[in-house]
């Protein structure tokens, strides 16, 4: 199928994407266009205008300080999955963009485009809440920061506002003694997981989160890390589901804790 | 006036193919890994060896999808739920092997030149010779499957209903 018929804005700056996309209710922002343009395609998505932001110098820049990193939202998957985002330990965030999708997805998909299409299965709306990465949004009232655990409130669902557009993901640099487990089950490489779980463990902090429940992820930090707690959490999964998810988390933990 | 063309010899030719799999099934999540795949072929005369061996790869690839991944499904209100190749799921290069091909060459008796057809025994073989090396796999745990394709999901329910 062809997409029905829409505009087509590229806008010099953050600025100018902001306000056109404010100015039409009906307008959606497009960044690399992976699960957009699919969503186009079947007419999933029929939006009346497209605000093209992933070329936007705002959402393009890296920084690096003592204790994280800045990626720009517009950050490739690819350009993380390269290297060419610094390491904030054990090369975990390199690791995580090289299991998205496969190549060509990655070549265009951005880091920001992602989280704002909410898919539960996503990598990054699994892992970044274990990390304890938060989000800089910039819209018509200004510009917020907030945890990306509160930021992705459902299945395709965030707290973006009209207008709103993510410009950067903030991702803590792992303490020295930190664990890491990302474990997915996919029934092809490149498939969306239809199961996946990730552990973060380290400086007296445990936290781990359960994606893939077709809704937001589920958090779970301290004592609440535990197969016990996950399975009373994941009580409204059918037995396969809730079973592959348990399995994955065990593996997570036990990566974590190796 | 009509004319037409009656070959000397005009009955079919039937090829033989015997397919052997070795998986390894991954019984916490259900995955099934293809470990090794032989086929052994009588395609009786190959004139083109190389257009044989291209015919049983493709339809061995085939014969994966029936077997693991392919499956026309409908929810409840009858919308078909495999409508696009990221619900319908075709087996891609990483989910194919490289089977190991052996060739018999017995001359068919009924065609001009001692061959046969080849099509189909490449996409025919897959589904019995991986159902077998999954339930081999999973005999030790008392559980046998008995549905294509065979999916994580039903791996796993099998499992949990023991």
């Amino acid at each position: 199928m062809k997409a029905a018929a829409f505009d087509l804005v590229r806008p010099a700056s953050l600025a100018d994407a902001i306000a056109a996309l404010a100015a039409e209710p009906d307008a959606r922002p497009l960044a690399g266009g992976q699960s957009l343009g699919p969503m186009l395609n079947l007419r999933l998505a029929q939006p009346r205008l497209l605000v093209q932001v992933a070329h936007l110098p705002e959402l393009a820049g890296i920084a690096v300080d003592a204790d994280g990193v800045t990626i720009g939202a517009g950050v490739t998957h690819a350009a993380i999955a390269d290297g060419r985002v610094p390491d904030i330990g054990s090369g975990v965030l390199a690791r995580i963009a090289e299991g998205i999708a496969y190549r060509a997805v990655r070549n265009r998909g951005t880091i920001g485009g992602s989280l704002c299409h909410a898919d539960p299965a996503a990598d990054w709306v699994c892992t970044l809440p274990a990390l304890g990465a938060s989000v800089t949004l910039q819209g018509p009232q200004g510009v917020r920061e907030l945890p990306v655990a509160d930021f992705v409130q459902g299945a395709f669902r965030t707290v973006l506002l009209p207008g709103e557009i993510m410009r950067a993901v903030r991702v803590p640099r792992l303490v020295e003694d930190a664990g890491w487990g990302y474990e997915k089950a996919c029934r092809k490489p490149g498939d969306f997981a239809h199961a996946m779980a990730a552990v973060l463990i380290g400086g007296g902090m445990r936290r781990a989160v359960i994606g893939a429940r077709g809704t937001r992820p589920l958090l779970l930090e301290g004592d609440a890390v535990s197969i016990e707690h996950a399975e009373a959490a994941l009580h409204d999964l059918d037995a396969v589901h809730r079973h592959m998810q348990l399995v994955l988390l065990r593996r997570a933990l036990a990566k974590a804790q190796a | 006036m009509t004319a037409g063309y009656k070959p000397l010899r005009d009955s079919g030719t039937f090829s033989y193919a015997a397919h052997a799999a070795v998986v390894s099934v991954d019984t916490e999540l259900g995955e099934v890994r293809i470990l090794d795949y032989v086929i052994c072929e009588d395609g009786g005369t190959l004139v083109n060896p190389q257009i044989v061996d291209g015919q049983v790869i493709g339809g061995t690839a085939q014969g994966i999808g029936t077997a693991l991944y392919e499956a026309m499904a409908y929810d409840a209100a009858g919308q078909p739920l495999g409508s696009t190749l990221a619900d319908y799921l075709l087996p891609g290069a990483s989910e194919v092997p490289s089977p190991r091909i052996l060739h018999m060459q017995t001359p068919s008796p009924l065609s001009q030149f001692g061959q046969k057809g080849i099509g189909e025994g490449g996409a025919i073989g897959p589904p019995a010779a991986l159902a077998n090396a999954v339930n081999d796999a999973l005999a030790p745990l008392g559980v046998e499957i008995t549905e294509l394709p065979i999916t994580p999901q039903r791996i796993v329910a099998a499992l949990l209903a023991r």
